[in-house]
């Protein structure tokens, strides 16, 4: 977009953002040991380090928090600040050609599923850890701690305790080897935020027994107006779009948001050795515009939930009608988050649903949906309705008979 | 009527709805058990945040009387419940 100035002259239009410059990571292409230069670098999730396979030098990414203060300055935050590798979108590509700085072929990585190759012909690992325009790059990564044994474990004693009444279909598939580590996209957000609450509120007076089944409540109403300005540090927003609707039909997706939060400020700066052989990635979809509006609904719950201790008085409780929150800053980090995920995809008529299990790759809070089968279910719960029944209904027969 | 058969069509009542109640409940449970489709990040648990300011404002309307023990369409302890009017600026 364009403005025109005094002169006549057409200005480009000023960035709705101020963009907070990420630290620069490795170089893409072929990530050397900074010590013997061999490519060949893998991750420890035990100690947190990389280690070269040849020479056995280990080393450690940068803290992002530290390097882009990220902890500092919420109130002081004016307008919208986006790091590096969180700016708008603008090559919707998945496909990327490396250029490799070994032999000088090109390479191809599909960003979607990975952000690392292997070279064809001089067989250097090739790597993207810079900002790339299709958002597959971010600024920071948390990486894996709990270990795939764990995370089998975790999921193997969540569905122990739910066996009874599982799908026969997933009770017969049930793998636990099969969990995936998925890097999954992430925004997290610091908010300088004032929200202003209106509603109406109830103190009870007294009580007056009108008869043996019946009371009344005589209340006094006021009219409650609450402003809060407010500081959050590193919110966590989903800015992959087929996860960020938790209501979704299709897929349980609230499973995944239910494993946050993750310990953020441990993000380290990206490098995609981190992804190893044994995780996958996904890409980031959504731009800070997109991801606005979930980001204000979460605010408005902080506040709402701030709110609460100074309405405590209004024994009858608040109906809270309007929220209005003004963002006066904020600062936005793109990340990847660990998440060990188990997939079943439950079929009914026409419709598929896809059920997850899911485990923080860093803590190991483990939430899952697992499938109902829907007929045992329904014999439990009213064939014990009926055996109940058996029993209660002719006593209340007898009881309308003596009390006429 | 009298009191006592009050009572006892009140008892009766609870007889017959025993059953019933009790079915709902199990398939209630097993499916949050099961679903858990109530599971969701709760930022209000878990985000740090700090209140730096807060105002308060509030007017007595009127006198009330009501049959029901909470006030109608209360919402004060669900947070992450959004009101009717919701609106969001940037500056």
């Amino acid at each position: 977009m364009t403005t025109e100035d005094p002169q006549g002259q057409f200005l480009p239009e000023p960035p709705e953002y101020v963009e907070l410059a990420t630290p620069k990571g490795a170089a893409d292409g072929v990530v050397r040991c900074p010590k013997c230069g061999a490519s060949e670098v893998n991750y420890d999730p035990a100690t947190g380090e990389f280690r070269c396979a040849y020479c056995r030098y280990a080393w450690k990414e940068i803290s992002l928090d530290e390097a882009m203060k990220l902890s500092e300055g919420i109130g002081d935050l004016r307008g919208t600040t986006v790091s590096s590798a969180a700016v708008d979108i603008i090559d919707d590509s998945a496909l990327v050609t490396v250029t490799c700085t070994g032999c000088g072929s090109e390479v191809v990585i599909d960003t979607d599923h990975n952000l690392r190759a292997r070279c064809h012909w001089c067989k250097h690992e090739l790597s993207l850890n810079n900002r790339i325009p299709n958002g597959a790059v971010p600024d920071g990564i948390l990486p894996f701690i709990v270990t795939k044994e764990q995370a089998m474990a975790y999921i193997n004693d969540f569905v122990n305790e739910r066996k009874t009444f599982a799908h026969p279909g997933f009770a017969s598939t049930f793998v636990p080897e099969n969990v995936m580590g998925v890097y999954m996209p992430y925004m997290t957000v610091d908010g300088n935020v004032d929200v202003r609450l209106d509603g109406e509120g109830e103190v009870l007076r007294r009580t007056v027994r009108v008869n043996d089944n019946q009371t009344e409540y005589h209340a006094d109403r006021f009219a409650v107006m609450r402003h809060l300005s407010m500081e959050i540090d590193d919110l966590i927003v989903e800015t992959s779009s087929d996860r960020a609707n938790i209501h979704s039909t299709a897929s349980t997706n609230n499973i995944i948001n239910a494993v946050l939060p993750f310990d953020v400020k441990s993000m380290v700066r990206f490098n995609s050795n981190f992804l190893g052989s044994e995780y996958t990635s996904e890409r980031r979809d959504m731009d800070v515009d997109a991801a606005e509006s979930y980001a204000a609904n979460h605010f408005m719950t902080l506040a709402r939930a701030g709110a609460q201790s100074s309405v405590s008085g209004y024994d009858r409780g608040v109906a809270w009608t309007s929220e209005q929150a003004n963002v006066k800053g904020s600062r936005w980090t793109a990340v990847l988050l660990p998440v060990w995920l188990y997939g079943f995809v439950e079929t009914r008529g026409r419709r598929q649903i896809t059920h997850y299990i899911a485990v923080n790759g860093r803590s190991g809070t483990t939430m899952g949906s697992v499938p109902i089968n829907r007929t045992k279910a329904a014999w439990v719960a009213w064939g014990t309705a009926a055996a109940i029944s058996a029993v209660t209904w002719p006593l209340a027969i007898v009881a309308l008979a003596t009390g006429s | 009527m009298s009191d006592s058969s009050e009572g006892s069509s009140g008892i009766a009542l609870a007889l017959f709805a025993a059953g019933p109640a009790t079915g709902i409940f199990i398939a209630a449970w097993i499916r949050s058990k099961y679903r858990n489709r109530r599971a969701r990040y709760m930022p209000e648990r878990v985000v740090k945040h700090t209140i730096t300011a807060m105002v308060q404002d509030d007017t007595f309307l009127r006198k009330v009387v009501s049959r029901s023990r909470s006030m109608s369409g209360r919402n004060d302890q669900a947070p992450a419940q959004r009101a009717q009017f919701t609106r969001t600026t940037k500056e």
